[in-house]
Parts: C-alpha cells; structure tokens; sequence
C-alpha cells in the first residue's frame, strides 16, 4: 500500500492525459498504452486475462474499421470508449452464466499469478464488481483514468451532473462495501 | 458506516490496487496476429455459412419436399413460419423453464432440440424480457438498440446444423445477433463437434439487439429442423 493522498502525482497524471489526448496512429496508441488500458479494463470487468481479450479486441476492431492498417489515427479517448464498451459486452455475456468445464481455469503458477489473484480477490475489485455498471465505470474513470468530470460525462454519453451524482453514490456504495469486505 | 473510508481513499485504493497489476508488455506482432486470425475467422465462417446453406440445400433435394423452415442464413424468417401479432394483440410468448447444469443456468424457451437460454431479468417464465434504456453512443455495437442477453444452444442429441433469426411480430424493427458487431442472421451453427462447449452441447451467438421493445419471433432453422420461439420484451 502506498500512503496518503497524492496530490502532485494526481497533477503528472492529468498533465499525462492532456498530453496524450492527441490522436496517435493505432500502432503508438498499442505500444503506449496497452498496460493502462488493460488495467482499465480490469477495474471494469474484475478479471485480468478478460480485460486483455477486451483491450486487443477493441484496437483490433478498430484497425479493421480503417481496413485493417495500423496508421489511422485515434485520440486515447476513442479507444477509451471502445474499451468500456467492449467490457460491457463481456459483462453482459458474463450475465449468462455460461459455466466453464473444469479445467478451463487459468493455469496456476508463475511469478505474475499471485499478483493477479490477489488484485482479482482484492476488497476494491470485489467491490466495484458489485456495483451497477455506471458507477464502477464513473469511478474507474475517475480515479484511474484521471477525467474531469466533463471528460467523463463525454465518455458515458451522460451530463455532468449525472456524473456527479454517480461518482457520489458510487464513492459511498464503494466505501461500504470495502469496510465490508475488509 | 462510510466514515472510515472517504473520496480520497477509494481513489487511492483504485490507482494503487490497478497500478500494482502485472500486465504483459504489448508486441506489436501479436496485435498484428490477432488481426490475421480475426480475418481468418471471419473467411472460415462465412465458408462454414456457405458449407451450410449447401448442406442444407442439398438435404432438402434429397428428401424432395420444400420447406420455408428450413432456410438458413436469410436475414428475417419466413413469414409462414412466425405467428401473426396484430399491434395490441397479447404477445404469445413462449414460457420459460429453470435450467441449471454444470454448463449454464437460466431461463431457457423453447421445447426442441434448441433452445435459448435468457440471462435478463423479466417475467421469464411467460417468456417476457425487461431490457434497460438502449445505448445511444455504442461505438462498435450498434448505437440506439435495445440489448437482451440470451445464449442459443443445441441439446446433444441433435447434431446438424443450425442457425436462428428473427422478426418483429407486432411492428416493424431489425433484429441482430452478436456482441460487439451484431448481424442480421445469427452464425450458424455448424454440424461437429467445432462450437461444441459441454458434451455434445454446441453454442450459437448471444445477445440480441433491437430496435423497440415489442413482440419477437426467432425462427430456429436445421436439417429436419424448425423451431419458433416468441419473446416479448418490455422496456423497464
């Protein structure tokens, strides 16, 4: 655990956000920001090989949307989107549950598995995985992500003031839960 | 109850817990990779639909008769096969029954050899589904579609091939079929073993996308094979 609330951290990773708001080729956005990504995408869905399957598939569909090649430019907040909807897709195909064979799990083992598992098992995964899906997105867009509240209200195709009562009740459904889970 | 943990704590433990993630640096060739398996899964599935709708084609001659049920991979099912809903008339929707096994779990409809299985809340067991407010920004799935989530699987007894679509009964409306890039017409399913995910269970596309609430006609289509499946879907 790190300690206390970083406030100059919090002002790099905006600075970072603005900075890299500018439309890249398919190919610089892959490279410079798969891991953000995938973790994005793994507060949202809660499993870690899930959230790479959503993250390649939307800079896939995307490649194949300018028909297949990699310089087309995009800005972060397009692949953004994509990946929160690509992870409601898996959530929603979640919601079936279709209930895998044995054996069907995840090979135990190696060095990055314990880590894995521990933030899968972790009380703010399993909280946000209890939320309603608007609430886990807002706050992983928030406190991940680093959005204004403007940004984030584009990305959900909500207003602001959806946004602010989403990340209020979020942040107290949220903060319940992981006193419970602790 | 929150007063232990605050704002500043929950953004921490998001950041920290995401940020401690082990995740496999990018390699441009596997992006390139899955690029190359992804059109060659779309070619190996539209041969399959191709290898089908001739299979199918080829078993209607031998058998010498002429059935619309048996029509694969047109996009809306033959009128003849779907009940006549005027607009107002009571949707005759197919009842649901419980089903749980080592392999899924839900509300499943329809009596034949396949069946859909429904994830959605709804009064199921009269064959009704809620579906939230549609999507209006989807960027790769349609946008300003309502969604259900249903999942179409053969029993293990029936070993064609098999593919569903569907019509609006009560009005005018498109159906699709699929997750992130929905179609017209479901993939088939094909004869084997290929899309088998249980002993002898073999899966088709899930989620449906549509364009209004209303009453819903699925039409299963196979070899010796044609199976009507009715969902009314209420906006909630």
């Amino acid at each position: 655990m790190e300690g206390g609330a970083r406030p100059a951290d919090r002002a790099v990773g905006r600075a970072e956000v603005v900075a890299t708001s500018r439309p890249r080729s398919l190919e610089a956005l892959y490279l410079a920001e798969w891991v953000r990504l995938v973790r994005f995408a793994a507060l949202l869905v809660g499993d870690v090989s899930a959230a790479e399957d959503v993250v390649q598939d939307a800079f896939v569909k995307l490649s194949a949307k300018t028909g297949g090649g990699w310089g087309a430019t995009f800005e972060v907040s397009y692949l953004r989107t994509a990946v929160m909807n690509t992870s409601r897709s898996v959530l929603r195909r979640r919601d079936v549950a279709l209930r895998h064979a044995p054996g069907s799990q995840r090979a135990e083992g190696g060095a990055d598995q314990g880590a894995i598992r521990a933030f899968e098992q972790s009380a703010i995964v399993s909280a946000l995985g209890r939320l309603p899906r608007r609430q886990r997105e807002a706050l992983a867009l928030r406190y991940y992500e680093g959005l204004s509240l403007a940004e984030i209200a584009a990305t959900m195709g909500v207003t602001v003031g959806t946004v602010k009562s989403t990340l209020s009740k979020a942040t107290r459904a949220c903060a319940a839960l992981v006193e419970d889970l602790r | 109850m929150t007063e232990h943990i605050d704002q500043d704590e929950i953004g921490r433990l998001i950041r920290s817990t995401a940020d401690n993630l082990p995740v496999t640096s990018p390699h441009l060739d596997r992006l390139a990779s899955a690029s190359r398996h992804r059109r060659r899964v779309r070619r190996a599935t539209g041969t399959a639909a191709v290898m089908v709708v001739a299979a199918i084609s080829a078993g209607l001659i031998l058998e010498g008769r002429s059935s619309p049920s048996t029509t694969v991979g047109t996009a809306s099912p033959p009128a003849a096969v779907l009940p006549s809903v005027k607009p107002g008339q009571v949707c005759p929707a197919t009842p649901g029954v419980p089903v749980s096994n080592a392999y899924f779990g839900g509300y499943e409809l329809g009596s034949g050899p396949v069946r859909m299985l429904i994830a959605n809340a709804g009064n199921l067991r009269r064959g009704i589904v809620y579906v939230g407010p549609a999507d209006t920004s989807n960027s790769l799935g349609p946008a300003n579609y309502y969604a259900f989530q249903d999942f179409w699987y053969s029993l293990p007894s029936y070993k064609g091939a098999w593919t569903v679509t569907a019509r609006r009964l009560d009005g005018s409306g498109d159906v699709l079929f699929g997750n992130s890039e929905p179609t017209p017409t479901a993939q088939p399913v094909p004869a084997g073993a290929a899309q088998e995910f249980g002993p002898g269970y073999r899966s088709g596309v899930g989620s449906t996308w549509i364009k209004a609430p209303g009453c819903y006609g699925f039409h299963v289509s196979g070899q010796g094979l044609s199976e009507t499946i009715v969902v009314q879907v209420v906006l909630r």
